[in-house]
């Protein structure tokens, strides 16, 4: 799904695809211009410049190209130039261009004038013709389809002097010579001179500027047009995000493109989004590299998305090897907004206001259906129900904790731009507040951006400029989900009998027996899930700054140097508080404060030369560079208990007054690159690029530490052949790609693993703690990059003058000397798993991206989808492809089969009679009663043990797809985006103790539904307190088509006509309401079937071994946005 | 132009300047490295400390030993834990995460140890702190071998010379490990210093002696037993703790045994070897035995480990131990659990939790919050592994072993005078193991016992369902379940080299 990105461009952008309207509000803009013109269409090129030149015998043409060639001044001339059969010759030291154009065309018929940079060559008659000072031309622009162009720039050239078209696209201009020359100018078409002469009327064609309009796409270290490209580049402009407000640019990227998949780790404000390039291509992180305004970012949640110019996502290796050793994940190459290059000066004003709400609520049991169960199921056990269950306090439902802990929650956006250029500087300014409440109460993100881009011309040759963006948020509360803890959890087990608040207002905790013992055995250890959301204190703060200058100088005509330094400064502090739990139920006598801080720098500095070259029909692009990139993150943590004073945000360190731990320490790395790349064009239509990238890094062993990352693309532009000329109003574009490259990836998680470092901790020696130091790290002095190699085919193609686009890609990556955690032999002490380059697998996908769009006098739309087909296998393990098991051991990753499989038993069915239980217990020596489960006795060996484990299905989607439909009329718009999966499995984990009462916690609804003698067309085994058969072990019982689509968004808005609004000052107004995850079409049946790794981030294993487990995680909400954009 | 060729000068100059630096890539971790430690006595008994601190994780003496033995004949794990209710039916998981830990931790003590018995004697320090610091070492070395070859039989034996480079190397046999552990032991006996002189919480050289008695009576060594134990009692330096020095009522034998349970008999000499505890500072670490042993109902004990009729109805009715052993429903039911319900309410109802089937849980472990309150997940016992009273019944059963009925009387009468007993006379093998079972109730030894005396069988192919809930266990096979299985993450990273024991 390729998106156009316009350089030279100014604001208001969301309506591209809809010229009319577009232009019709660019008047404003241009009439702003207009103020500035007189400083713009001075003469400020020197007309002394002057040169050597020496010139035996040529024509006319050719001594002007000379100069041309020589100086920057650029000649418009007609045919009586080139026929012009005269012969020059001249030889000049050093004198102006003036006096030596004099001495070439003082024997012929021509004459010239100088304006500005430019030279006219005409003919003597045309340009001694009568001077009337008070010509008056005018006339009627038109675009190619004869539309008529209002605002289109009229300048006298060389003068002061100007005017716009009206609305009809008429203008009309006094002109003082009519050897002046007209320039018509308008943006998106290219600008035209013409002489005048004797025209009074000029009629004015405009052709749409290809060189604008054609696709640019930013790629590693410059930017290429789209028909150029040979490797699979996805991307987004600012259009693209502007659609679709959201908090954060990750979710910007979900379902939009092909082959990016974005995987949520729950819903929660300002949680991070996992991203993925062509699937999980490594055990470690599958996180693409971030590329900010050229500085590689480890985090993009806190950019303002409503900064971004564009996102280009270099999905193949061709395109990302550039990037070499960083790359093998896919590089996201995000540029903020600059300022235009054209005079303008725009102020903008984005804000909206919503309200999001749960979009499903999990049906939990009332109490009365609650004591039935737990009646039941000592019934069924053969035991005396408690009589507890009878008595008059459980017969009373008090809370519906999932209404207690969700709320509406409101968020709000403004975002301020103002662009502007002067003379030869331009410059972007950007002021950004969001802040978002979660459903779960207590939780909250707030951001606050700030960014100024410059640019200045120093003068032809240099320019410099700079970036800085700088951004403070905020999350806050616990919106985790572990067992056992915080109130997601807990609101799904807490008893419906127990109210919020007890009589004297303290939270409600377990009921209590007669001997005031907490009745844990019927209750569980469960917090009071509001106390939960409310006492518990999370606060992640986060301050970062991306910044750099740059130089660019151009050395001679197409060589450019550019030299750019900049950094990164990140800090974050995470404070948590753990309060005293007095209540019964998991009561926690001590409270306790963590405190983490991280502080990161880095700085990098590159230096890379362009160099484009055009002989003939070849064209050349070529860069070369050096980048060399250091890192260092220092952090602290601590951890003090039993506060003296708390407050209403939980406490402050120094009132702890017992010390628990502290720890801290340094990471650094540093890492020296060289890269270069050709391009290559014949005839435009034949394209070759070639990369390669050298990078050492300081993390491995000096043998080790250089890697080489080479690619090679081909493409063939077959609209662009002779014989293709019969079908181009069919097919209008046609090119087939191919590309095969190397890249790497160095994020294994450790910087030094060429160390044996000391770990250290805390133990007890004679009653006192003591400090304890021990070798921790084993050395691996082996380790290298893993490597994938990458092969892609593609096809892009347009249909029927570009109203239908397509791009299609079919790829094979393999990722070789994939790093994997080895567990060695525990006398080896190490605490940690070592990583080893040990791994290998395959991800083989294809993708295809289609658009439809249309215009038909006020009505337009367009119709975009996307489809991803991923298929994932591992090919080797380490110690004789041993299975890696992930957290909690709920999946397993085995060579043959994509990761993460979801590893447990199978359940056969439901035993439905005595005669079936003695067969089966007879047979497994078991304990099973009718209405328990069968498990498969998978090797068949008469045993139910743990070798009866199977793959159960993986949360990896066979497929992902977006439809994205823009529908509009005059100034209504209409957007409805549609995004899904398809053959994805989840486990509900929170089943496990929802759907069994063997632990003593609330359970499902659907638990009414077990099995008994009259009710056997059931999956739902019986019920039981004591479980002898274990049904509750983690078995495909758990495990659940995920498969969703989803309404991620509609948008309805109205753009005012410019009429409507120009007396009230504004260039743009509109309004727009919108709703996004209004529906979700599943069969999951917990809250959210968008799930991906739910297992903590900061734990050393890897979390993507355990994908797609649902322990009650934050779910998504649904909302609804009111917004207005207003442009000044 | 004069501009464009100052920047660009300066800027090649840079650029290559940085370019050409392998500096600009050599970067060190800032922390320590192993190079860097190993340089003072204070570091070196940092790294000693390592070697301890495995003994006090979940894992191992936290909860994990008492997983491992729910197979004995005196409790079970008595809560809902499927893995663990499967075990102690020897139908024998071998992918119990505790139990991988259990494994590492063992090996982290040997590694660690290794490491101090390697790099200690180069250091620059007196030659008294090294003979401490790698007498300790040898000790935890034999001490941790032990656990494991009595859990599975003969292990690897590592070169701790050399920094181990090849960790793939396959089991010796069971008599090549034994050997290895009493070498490393009689190097401890050799280095280290007596109760008292030794550091306190600290292997010292009645430890050593201690625990190769112990070694050797597994390998029916009963000469060697008495020859050692010999050197440990009369050393002078060990003596069971005794509050009251002659006890003559129930009350002062009760409050003797429970006693030595308590924080109050932390280190004291009768411990040899113990995890140590301590009280809740706010800091992690240390065992959480305790609340693993207190009942549910007790302020959210996790009530683990139950014992079975089979151990408390073999008490007599005059033994203290009982009381001090185990809380049973309707009998003693009180529980001094300080502050419990309120300050100053230091009563305690025992009440067993719904869910427990025995309707009992041991005290011994748990009761130190009688005297702390309950404060967190730790109790500020130590966590006995070897007491005087343990190798006093040992060289007891190697002289009736050797010398018939009747030679371990003076022994086995030294633990019973402690508690106010009746001394016995002409005390049989049988006599010997009740005792034993008595005074080490809870303690780890019964069901290793068991297995080593191969009654293990007899006892669980004829248990009640009475005596105990699981009833008969017949799934026992002597042969098979000699040894427990070895864990297979730990087969695993041994790339297969290490065997699993027969039939698993």
């Amino acid at each position: 799904m390729y998106k156009k990105i316009k350089t030279n461009k100014i604001v208001l952008d969301e309506n591209l695809i809809f010229p009319k309207s577009l232009r019709t509000m660019r008047i404003i803009v241009v009439l702003l211009m207009l103020s500035i013109v007189q400083l713009y269409a001075t003469d400020t090129y020197s007309q002394d410049v002057k040169i050597s030149i020496k010139l035996e015998h040529v024509s006319i043409k050719k001594a002007i190209e000379k100069i041309e060639n020589l100086t920057d001044y650029s000649f418009i001339y007609n045919q009586v130039v080139v026929d012009n059969k005269n012969k020059v010759s001249i030889s000049v030291v050093d004198k102006p261009v003036k006096i030596i154009l004099e001495e070439i065309l003082k024997n012929t018929n021509l004459s010239f004038i100088m304006v500005d940079s430019q030279i006219i060559i005409s003919s003597k008659k045309q340009l001694t013709m009568v001077i009337n000072p008070s010509l008056s031309i005018s006339g009627t622009v038109l675009d190619n389809e004869g539309i008529t162009i209002p605002g289109v720039t009229i300048v006298e050239v060389g003068t002061s002097n100007g005017t716009v078209t009206d609305f009809d696209g008429n203008y009309n201009i006094n002109i003082t010579n009519n050897s002046s020359v007209l320039e018509f100018s308008f943006i998106g078409f290219i600008t035209k001179r013409v002489i005048i002469g004797s025209q009074i009327n000029i009629n004015i064609v405009l052709q749409e500027d290809n060189e604008i309009l054609d696709e640019v796409i930013v790629v590693g270290y410059s930017t290429i047009k789209k028909e150029d490209l040979s490797g699979s580049v996805a991307v987004l402009s600012a259009e693209d995000l502007n659609s679709t407000p959201v908090s954060g640019v990750d979710q910007a990227l979900q379902g939009r493109m092909a082959g990016v998949n974005v995987m949520n780790s729950g819903g929660q404000p300002g949680n991070d989004v996992e991203i993925q390039v062509r699937g999980v291509g490594s055990f470690g992180s599958s996180k693409p590299l971030y590329i900010v305004d050229g500085f590689a970012m480890d985090d993009i949640s806190t950019i303002n998305p409503g900064d971004i110019e564009s996102i280009s996502v270099l999905k193949d290796a061709a395109s990302a090897s550039i990037y070499g050793s960083r790359a093998a994940n896919g590089v996201v190459i995000i540029k903020t907004k600059t300022g235009t290059n054209k005079d303008s000066f725009d102020i903008n004003f984005d804000s909206y206001f919503g309200v999001s709400t749960l979009s499903k609520k999990r049906n939990l049991l009332n109490a009365q259906q609650r004591n039935q169960v737990f009646t039941q199921a000592a019934i069924n056990d053969g035991e005396i129900p408690n009589p507890y269950w009878d008595t008059e306090y459980p017969q009373v439902t008090r809370t519906d904790w999932q209404d207690e802990i969700f709320r509406a929650a409101s968020m709000y956006k403004a975002d301020f731009t103002l662009r502007r250029s002067v003379n030869n500087s331009n410059y972007s300014f950007a002021l950004g507040y969001f802040n978002q409440d979660g459903i779960l109460i207590e939780t909250n993100y707030n951001r606050h951006n700030f960014r100024l881009n410059s640019n200045h011309k120093i003068n032809d040759k240099i320019t410099v400029g700079q970036n800085l963006t700088i951004s403070k948020d905020t999350k806050t509360g616990r919106g985790e989900n572990s067992a056992g803890r915080y109130a997601l959890w807990s609101s799904l087990a807490m008893h419906p009998d127990i109210s919020v608040y007890d009589e004297s207002g303290n939270f409600s905790g377990v009921p209590v027996d007669e001997n005031g013992n907490a009745r844990i055995d019927l209750y569980g250890e469960i917090r009071n899930p509001v106390g939960e959301a409310k006492r518990n204190k999370l606060a992640v703060d986060r301050f970062n700054a991306i910044g750099n200058v740059f130089v660019e100088i151009e050395l001679f005509k197409g060589l450019k140097f550019k030299t750019d330094i900049g950094g990164t400064y990140s800090g974050e502090e995470e404070f948590m508080y753990f309060p005293v739990i007095p209540e019964p139920g998991s009561p926690s006598d001590v409270d306790e404060i963590q405190n983490r801080t991280y502080t990161d720098l880095r700085w990098q500095w590159s230096n890379v030369l362009t160099y484009n070259l055009e002989v003939g029909k070849n064209r050349i692009d070529m860069i070369l560079g050096q980048q060399s990139e250091r890192f260092s993150q220092e952090y602290t943590y601590i951890k003090a208990t039993d506060l003296a004073f708390t407050n209403d945000n939980g406490g402050v360190i120094n009132s702890a007054q017992t010390i628990g731990d502290i720890g801290g320490g340094v990471e650094e790395w540093s890492m020296l690159s060289y890269f270069g790349r050709v391009n290559y064009a014949y005839n435009d239509r034949y394209l070759f690029q070639f990369t390669l990238r050298a990078d050492a890094s300081s993390i491995f062993y000096l043998n080790e530490s250089w890697g080489y990352f080479p690619s090679v693309s081909a493409a063939w532009r077959v609209s662009e052949e002779n014989f293709f000329e019969p079908i181009k109003d069919i097919i209008s574009n046609l090119k087939v790609r191919g590309s095969f490259g190397e890249l790497g990836n160095s994020q294994i998680g450790q910087n030094y693993p060429m160390y044996a470092q000391m770990g250290s901790g805390w133990g007890i020696d004679n009653g006192d703690v003591t400090k304890y130091f021990y070798e921790s790290t084993v050395p691996n002095y082996d380790l290298t990059w893993e490597r994938v190699r990458q092969t892609d085919i593609g096809l892009d193609m347009s249909l029927f003058k570009g109203k239908i686009d397509l791009t299609a890609d079919y790829y094979n990556k393999i990722t070789d000397d994939l790093l994997i955690p080895v567990e060695l032999p525990a006398i080896s002490g190490s605490s940690e798993y070592q990583y080893q380059n040990v791994g290998k697998m395959r991800n083989t996908g294809f993708e295809l991206a289609l658009t439809y769009k249309e215009i038909k006098g006020d009505f337009r739309y367009s119709v975009t989808g996307n489809l991803s087909v991923l298929q994932n296998e591992v090919l080797s393990l380490s110690n004789n492809d041993q299975a890696l098991f992930g957290s909690a051991n709920y999946c397993r990753t085995s060579v043959g089969a994509a990761m993460s499989q979801f590893f447990g038993y199978n359940v056969s069915g439901i035993i439905q009679n005595d005669d079936e239980a003695n067969l089966y217990n007879e047979k497994y020596g078991t304990n099973a009663v009718a209405g328990d489960f069968m498990f498969e006795d998978v090797n068949g060996d008469n045993v139910i043990n743990d070798q009866d484990k199977i793959d159960l299905g993986n949360a990896l989607p066979d497929f992902t797809y977006g439809l994205n439909i823009n529908l509009g009329y005059k100034g209504f718009d209409l957007n409805i985006f549609l995004q899904g999966t398809g053959g994805v499995k989840s486990v509900n984990a929170t089943n496990e103790f929802l759907m069994f009462a063997s632990s003593p916690n609330n359970k499902s609804t659907d638990i009414l539904d077990a099995w008994t003698v009259n009710n056997t067309q059931t999956d739902v085994p019986r019920l039981s307190l004591e479980d002898s058969n274990n049904n509750a072990r983690f078995s495909s019982y758990f495990v659940e088509d995920a498969d969703y689509l989803r309404l991620r968004n509609v948008t309805f808005g109205y753009t005012f006509s410019d009429k409507a609004i120009e007396s009230i000052g504004f260039s743009k107004l509109r309004l727009y309401i919108q709703g996004q995850n209004l529906l979700t079409f599943t069969k999951y049946s917990g809250w959210d079937p968008e799930i991906g790794s739910t297992f903590s981030k900061n734990s050393s294993s890897y979390n993507s071994l355990s994908l797609g487990v649902d322990r009650g995680q934050y779910p998504m909400a649904k909302s609804f946005l009111f917004g207005i954009n207003v442009g000044f | 132009m004069k501009t464009i060729y100052k920047i660009l000068s300066i800027t090649i100059v840079l650029v290559i300047s940085q370019a050409c630096s392998e500096e600009f890539l050599d970067i060190k971790p800032e922390g320590p490295v192993e190079s860097d430690f190993w340089q003072t006595a204070d570091q070196a008994d940092q790294g000693l400390l390592a070697a301890y601190n495995p003994l006090q994780t979940e894992a191992t003496y936290g909860r994990a030993e008492w997983f491992f033995t729910t197979t004995s004949d005196d409790y079970w794990v008595g809560r809902n834990k499927a893995s663990i209710r499967e075990w102690e039916l020897f139908n024998m998981y071998t992918d119990i995460d505790y139990y991988y830990s259990h494994w590492q931790d063992f090996w982290s003590i040997i590694k660690r140890s290794g490491d101090v018995l390697r790099n200690v004697p180069d250091m620059d320090i007196t030659d008294a702190e090294k003979n401490r610091l790698t007498g300790e070492a040898h000790f935890l070395t034999g001490f941790a071998y032990f656990n494991l070859i009595t859990k599975y039989g003969g292990m690897p034996i590592y070169d701790y010379l050399n920094a181990p480079s090849d960790f793939y190397i396959s089991r010796s046999s069971t008599e090549e490990t034994y050997a290895y552990i009493e070498k490393q032991l009689l190097e401890a006996v050799n280095k280290l210093q007596h109760y008292s002189i030794a550091p306190k919480g600290r292997a010292t050289k009645g430890s050593a002696l201690g625990m190769l008695s112990k070694v050797l009576i597994y390998q029916e060594k009963y000469e060697e037993v008495i020859e050692y134990s010999d050197v440990l009692f009369e050393s002078g330096y060990y003596e069971l703790y005794k509050p009251n020095s002659d006890p003559d009522t129930f009350e002062e034998g009760y409050e003797n045994y429970i006693g030595v349970f308590q924080p109050d008999a932390n280190n004291c000499s009768e411990q040899l070897f113990a995890v140590q505890g301590k009280a809740w500072t706010g800091t992690t670490g240390g065992p959480i035995t305790s609340i693993v042993f207190m009942p549910q109902n007790a302020n959210n004990g996790w009530n683990y480990f139950h014992p079975v009729p089979a151990l408390t109805n073999s008490f007599s009715a005059d033994d203290p131990r009982k009381k001090a052993t185990v809380f049973i429903k309707g009998e003693d039911d009180d529980f001094p659990y300080k502050d419990y319900g309120g300050a100053g309410n230091d009563i305690y109802l025992y009440t067993p939790d719904e869910t427990n089937d025995t309707d009992m849980n041991f005290k011994k472990f748990a009761h130190a919050y009688s005297v702390e309150g309950y404060i967190n997940w730790e109790g500020n016992n130590n966590i006995s592994i070897l007491r005087l009273s343990d190798v006093y019944l040992l060289r007891a059963e190697a002289e009736i072993e050797l010398n018939g009925d009747g030679a371990g009387d003076i022994w086995i009468n030294l633990v019973r005078e402690r508690v106010g007993l009746e001394p016995i006379s002409n005390a049989s093998l049988v006599q010997l193991k009740e005792e034993r079972r008595w005074e080490l109730a809870g303690e780890l030894q019964r069901y290793y016992d068991i297995i080593r005396w191969d009654d293990a069988k007899d006892i669980f192919h004829n248990t009640t369902i009475d005596e105990d809930p699981r009833g008969a266990r017949t799934t026992f096979d002597p042969i098979k379940h000699s040894v427990f299985p070895i864990p297979i993450n730990a087969i695993n990273a041994s790339k297969e080299t290490l065997e699993q024991n027969p039939m698993y």
